[in-house]
């Protein structure tokens, strides 16, 4: 399923880690955020205030080959308490959980001096991580049971490390919470750059309000912070004397089957809506996490018009460079021609109804697909059906679903509509399935209402960050 | 009636390519100027040997002493009797003798239709490569494209047909005397005639009957549609040979057939050439059972197990590799 990557590659290209990653890669990141080294504002006097206290406490965490020891990912952490615990993104050392025997970390402080991290423990939903290091905090930074109460407009402060250039402290505000992912997060209307990831977000008093996770590529200073209760719960489970797991990958894939069991549960819990493109119902599904979007040609000199309706998940679970997932998808065509007869037609649908999937053993995360297809027929209405499955390597249990069907009843037009389901249960993905077929179908002709797809001229979700 | 020996010259094809005719024996052969066949052949001597009759009357090639001596299939001999089949290799040269006693074989069967060549066969061979080219490009044309797209397909297939048929004139030219253009061209035409029904046929059992699998495995049925071209236009140049040109076809056919489940293999963990069939036909082409959700469902239900193997394969796959690795 390459074609699926494309859009997931995108999102990986922004996620903090990268742009610091690798010196070459640093200009564009620069490029393409104006802010990474102006701050919207002169520090406050309580900027330098927090700054000066919490300088003994920040980290940036370095992910080093262990073959040459050259650096792969760095981002920030901080101590937390008096102890030798430090907070970060799950993204800035998932490459130390996933691959041991190829990659280590290592901290620097402030003043320069550095020392090896070892990682505890990990929280794939809400990208955070525990490592321990062999120094003590101050007692700066601590997460108490109770979060801070945060209003709008609050002023929040976010420290780390941007672009390996050096430690920095950036001011925003509050602007509440975002349900967008099934996890929620912190809107934060600071700068967040590469390398900040895992750096903490603290209030003027000082208390934690988040861990800086994440910015959109596509907005100005729309940054994303993981609320500080996450980061409780995780830390709360663990003792400066933690045995560290053998293998991070079941703890892994436990936790990503748990995410999807919580996504699937919130998609499922109430039947999809149907909407009308041409004479047909499509499910889809819009909810506060996943958004659609139509759009529409119908240029004069084609033979034929498309209307188009996509819906899709803005967030993703970030497991490594190469594998976001925990997402879902859907896509409806709709094509009509009257110029054209019905074989040409035909033959034509029938190009857009190919290379949807090709198998791939070369890949490491998933295993190349296995398709099952069939003509079926439902509500009157009748449609090819394939429906294309890989599973993942490492995590048993997970499976990407890949559903694409072709309306077959029309002569002149046709519907081709796609679902894709990542990271999901077998059987959360053949229920999701079941439902998307039982809603696809012919509209009732009495029913006169034909709403028209609304086109719009905003981007669409492939170019959403994180 | 005179009685004659007949002294012939083969090249390693076993072809004739000079023929002595003696009323007496014995013949002398060599490179020098004092035999009666002279052999322009470094790698026979001077006097090589003479063709007798021993003392039971029977017909004889006996060498003079020479270092390469005379050989039949390979095996040395000082003397040896002759047969009229019998081909003596004297250095690099190959030589046979038959007297005018020598019984030949029968007439082979003239099946070639004399009536079907030259101008007939020339049109026809045109009008279908046009009739093909034009339903090719009418079919996958939905730009409404002008006549002189339709003109340039044309031209483009008429130069493939001319630098195929071309190749294969020359090559019959050279080895089989005569170019036999206009059959090379028809050939082809019928080769590509047979590859667009084949496709259109597989595409309708797919479709109207819901034979999927037909069109997972058409290549197979491609290539042995290639194969059957290349052997007729090799018994175009040598029809006596056809017996081995077939299997040397259906050879190449197994051949290419184990290359592409091979590559299928290698690419996707499965011998089909594609993993689904994303051709379509009009509504009307329809005939089989549409079947209902529940059934598709448990497709799917069964479709687990494929994937579930196929994961175990491949971590079995990369603990072995891991292992020899260390």
């Amino acid at each position: 399923m390459t074609f699926l990557r494309i859009p997931l590659l995108l999102a990986c290209l922004s996620l903090p880690t990268f742009a610091a990653s690798s010196a070459p890669d640093i200009p564009p990141a620069l490029k393409q955020d104006p802010s990474a080294t102006v701050a919207p504002t002169p520090p406050s006097s309580t900027a330098q205030q927090l700054y000066a206290s919490a300088q003994n406490d920040l980290l940036q965490l370095r992910v080093l080959l262990k073959n040459g020891r050259s650096q792969s990912a760095v981002g920030s952490g901080f101590l937390i308490g008096t102890s030798n615990l430090v907070i970060t993104n799950f993204h800035v050392v998932s490459q130390i959980a996933l691959e041991p025997e190829t990659y280590f970390g290592e901290f620097k402080d402030t003043q320069g001096k550095s020392g090896d991290i070892e990682l505890l423990a990990v929280d794939v939903q809400h990208d955070l991580a525990v490592v321990r290091v062999n120094r003590k905090g101050t007692g700066v930074f601590n997460l108490s049971e109770i979060p801070a109460t945060l209003t709008q407009g609050e002023h929040l402060y976010s420290l780390g490390n941007p672009l390996d250039l050096g430690f920095t402290i950036s001011e925003g505000t509050y602007n509440g919470v975002s349900h967008r992912g099934f996890s929620d997060q912190i809107m934060f209307t600071g700068p967040v750059n590469p390398g900040m990831s895992g750096g903490p977000n603290v209030t003027a008093a000082g208390h934690v309000a988040g861990v800086n996770v994440a910015h959109r590529r596509d907005g100005e200073l729309v940054s994303f912070l993981v609320p500080a209760t996450y980061a409780q719960k995780l830390f709360s489970g663990i003792t400066a004397d933690s045995k560290p797991p053998a293998d991070f990958k079941p703890i892994i894939g436990e936790q990503l089957l748990a995410h999807q069991t919580h996504m699937m549960d919130t998609l499922l819990a109430t039947p999809l809506t149907a909407k009308s493109l041409g004479p047909y119902s499509v499910p889809v599904r819009e909810s506060e996490q996943v958004r659609c979007w139509g759009s529409s040609d119908t240029k004069g000199e084609k033979t034929y018009n498309t209307d188009q309706i996509n819906c899709a998940m803005e967030s993703e679970l970030f497991v490594s460079e190469n594998l976001q997932t925990g997402n879902i998808s859907m896509t409806h065509r709709f094509v009509q021609t009257d110029k054209l007869d019905p074989l040409r037609f035909a033959i034509f649908v029938g190009k857009m109804f190919s290379n949807r999937v090709t198998g791939d053993t070369k890949d490491e995360n998933v295993t190349t697909s296995h398709c099952t297809e069939d003509f079926i027929e439902n509500n009157k209405f009748t449609s090819r059906a394939v429906v294309c499955v890989e599973s993942y390597q490492k995590f048993a249990g997970l499976y990407n679903f890949l559903l694409f069907t072709t309306s077959t009843d029309e002569p002149l037009m046709n519907l081709q509509s796609r679902l894709v389901m990542n990271g999901v249960s077998y059987e959360n993905g053949q229920k999701f399935i079941k439902q998307f077929l039982s809603i696809l179908g012919k509209e009732n002709l009495s029913e006169k209402n034909k709403s028209v797809v609304s086109t719009t001229s905003s981007a669409n979700n492939s170019q959403e960050e994180k | 009636m005179s009685f004659f020996y007949f002294v012939e010259i083969l090249n390693a094809n076993g072809d004739v390519q000079q023929r002595h005719k003696f009323s007496e024996l014995p013949v002398r052969l060599g490179r020098s100027y004092n035999n009666d066949i002279i052999l322009d052949d470094h790698h026979t001597a001077g006097e090589h040997a003479v063709i007798e009759l021993n003392e039971q009357n029977n017909l004889v090639v006996r060498d003079l002493g020479t270092q390469n001596a005379i050989k039949v299939n390979g095996k040395t001999h000082s003397q040896i009797k002759l047969n009229g089949d019998t081909i003596v290799q004297l250095g690099h040269t190959h030589v046979r003798v038959r007297d005018s006693n020598y019984v030949v074989d029968a007439e082979i069967n003239d099946s070639t239709n004399h009536s079907w060549q030259g101008w007939p066969l020339f049109v026809c061979s045109l009008v279908m490569i046009f009739v093909l080219s034009l339903t090719t490009s009418w079919l996958v044309d939905v730009s409404n494209s002008k006549s002189s797209d339709y003109i340039i397909s044309i031209a483009q297939w008429l130069l493939v047909a001319a630098t195929w048929s071309g190749i294969w004139a020359l090559a019959n030219r050279v080895f089989g005397g005569t170019a036999n253009f206009t059959r090379h061209l028809f050939t082809l035409s019928c080769a590509l005639a047979a590859l667009t029904l084949l496709d259109y046929l597989t595409i309708f059992l797919g479709y109207a009957l819901s034979w999927e699998w037909v069109t997972r495995y058409q290549s197979h049925a491609e290539l042995a549609i290639a194969a059957t071209t290349i052997y007729y236009h090799l018994r175009h140049i040598n029809v006596r040979k056809s017996a081995r040109f077939k299997v040397i076809c259906i050879g190449l056919a197994l051949v290419g057939s184990s290359l592409k489940l091979m590559n299928n293999y290698q690419s996707t963990n499965q011998y089909a050439d594609e993993l689904y069939m994303h051709e379509i036909l009009p509504p009307s082409a329809r005939l089989s059972r549409n079947h209902t959700l529940a059934e598709f469902d448990s497709s799917i239900e069964n479709l687990k197990a494929r994937i579930d193997a196929e994961r175990g394969k491949v971590l079995k796959e990369k603990a072995e590799k891991k292992s020899a690795n260390k």
